[in-house]
């Protein structure tokens, strides 16, 4: 006897089934939305870089960007200064460039340069002295177009959020019509209709765990390989948010269905 | 003990099957209420067994009136009953064993005392060698049985068996009139409605025919 069956799942596989992929693809839509939109306004926020260009000129040119670096670590607005790979330069130079093979050796090296907010960057100070060293050689702040994707994301997220509200109260209404024979009979044997609504809640509860346990590293990859996007450091916060507000919402609206089925079934 | 007062039933379509009966059931008798096909025997039964409503009147089961009842509580009334439906009524998916117990897993009853409890009752029915088969797969005379087995197994305090012999082969008929004697003694109310079983085998402490609307005792 399958004990746990009959308590908690008694319908066919399939149904379970049915929401447990329905619900983890609504859920990697919804926190992949969620996370593109936090990533879209962090990058608003962080809207101008500085990046150091040095042409590659000159025999002695490695020992003239020594004393470019020398320059620049005497300026207390620097922290650190990161290389940038001739592939990423390549690929940010290819918008531009269309058609056109680069060398290598035209490429010149590119450095991201953090800088103090706090503190006033004199570039063309800067500039003058390291045009001495390299002819050429430039550091500049670049600023990056706004992106006002606000109106697009909360479109879209109501539209998904309709979807999947729409999707689970008629999936739970087939779902009760489905055990309906079981809800009766229990019913007419004793059962009280807490009991059924709580197992039913039970079941429901696991699988959304289920859900999100299986969402996870989909979310991670999906992210990482094919929007290039790393997870925020309060991703695990959002996620859990996310838990508690979707497993609320569902397990609530669980509730009220079952109770109005059940009001529904017998005059009694 | 049931008790009905001024007790009136009314098909689907609005006609009168029962009209202002009144009638006193006491707690360890057997009834058989028959009369003719369509006259109201399966709805004064479903309405005993608080599946429907009645038209009119008071029904009062185990010293309450059911009217004044809320859910939960029609829930432990629903639980001193057991009832054999004229239509076989069965969940597909389960097969035949946990058709009948799992009203009583569902109601949290120790696992061992359900095991021992059918271990008991299933030679008794000639249901142990079908007791894994899916419930599609059975006769109906099976299937009678089983509804009679998920009826008793709650060892209820009323029991009501809904056009349930007439299915059932002579030899079984035996056997159930056995186990109908041993609920008497622990106190339950029988009451069978339709045909009686064939040989006449249980002692009816009183029988009501349903003529002209009424119950008239025979």
């Amino acid at each position: 006897m399958n004990f746990l069956k009959i308590k908690f799942f008694p319908n066919k596989i399939v149904d379970y089934l049915y929401f447990l992929i329905s619900n983890t693809l609504f859920l990697v839509l919804l926190i992949s939305l969620i996370q593109y939109r936090i990533d879209e306004k962090n990058k608003n926020e962080n809207m101008s870089e500085i990046m150091l260009f040095i042409p590659k000129i000159g025999d002695d040119f490695e020992e003239k960007r020594d004393l470019i670096f020398n320059q620049l670590s005497a300026n207390s607005s620097i922290i650190s200064v990161n290389k940038l790979e001739d592939r990423e330069i390549k690929k940010l130079l290819s918008d531009f460039l269309i058609n056109v093979k680069l060398s290598d050796e035209v490429i010149p090296e590119v450095y991201d340069v953090q800088v103090k907010q706090s503190k006033q960057f004199n570039f063309a100070l800067i500039n003058n002295k390291i045009t001495k060293i390299i002819r050429g050689a430039l550091i500049k702040e670049l600023r990056y177009k706004k992106t006002n994707t606000v109106i697009l994301f909360f479109f879209s997220f109501s539209v998904l959020i309709s979807i999947v509200l729409l999707n689970n109260f008629f999936l739970i209404k087939i779902y009760l019509s489905k055990i309906k024979n079981y809800i009766n009979i229990s019913r007419y044997f004793g059962v009280n209709d807490s009991i059924i609504i709580r197992n039913q809640n039970i079941s429901f509860f696991f699988l959304l765990n289920l859900v999100f346990l299986t969402s996870y590293p989909i979310i991670k990859i999906l992210l990482k390989s094919y929007f290039n996007l790393f997870l925020l450091d309060d991703f695990s916060k959002i996620y859990m948010v996310i838990y508690f507000i979707y497993n609320f919402i569902f397990l609530f609206v669980l509730c009220i269905q079952c109770k109005m089925y059940m009001k529904k079934l017998n005059v009694l | 003990m049931i008790r009905l007062e001024n007790f009136s039933l009314e098909s689907s379509n609005g006609r009168k099957l029962i009209k202002d009966v009144n009638l006193f059931i006491p707690s360890g008798s057997t009834v058989l209420i028959y009369g003719k096909h369509s006259i109201g025997k399966t709805m004064l039964a479903r309405a005993i067994g608080l599946l429907d409503k009645p038209a009119y009147g008071n029904l009062y089961l185990l010293g309450k009136s059911i009217s004044k009842l809320n859910r939960s509580e029609l829930s432990s009334i629903h639980n001193e009953i057991g009832i054999v439906f004229q239509e076989n009524y069965f969940i597909n998916e389960f097969d035949l064993e946990t058709n009948i117990i799992f009203p009583l897993i569902l109601k949290n009853e120790r696992n061992k005392d359900i095991s021992q409890a059918l271990k008991e009752l299933l030679p008794w029915l000639s249901l142990e060698n079908i007791i894994k088969e899916k419930v599609y797969n059975l006769s109906i005379a099976e299937l009678k049985l089983a509804q009679f087995a998920r009826a008793i197994i709650g060892r209820p305090r009323i029991l009501l068996l809904d056009s349930f012999f007439k299915d059932i082969d002579k030899n079984i008929q035996k056997k159930i009139n056995y186990l109908i004697l041993a609920l008497k003694k622990i106190g339950t109310t029988i009451i069978v409605f339709g045909d009686p079983p064939d040989d006449m085998a249980i002692n009816f402490n009183k029988k009501y025919i349903i003529y002209n609307k009424g119950l008239l005792e025979r």
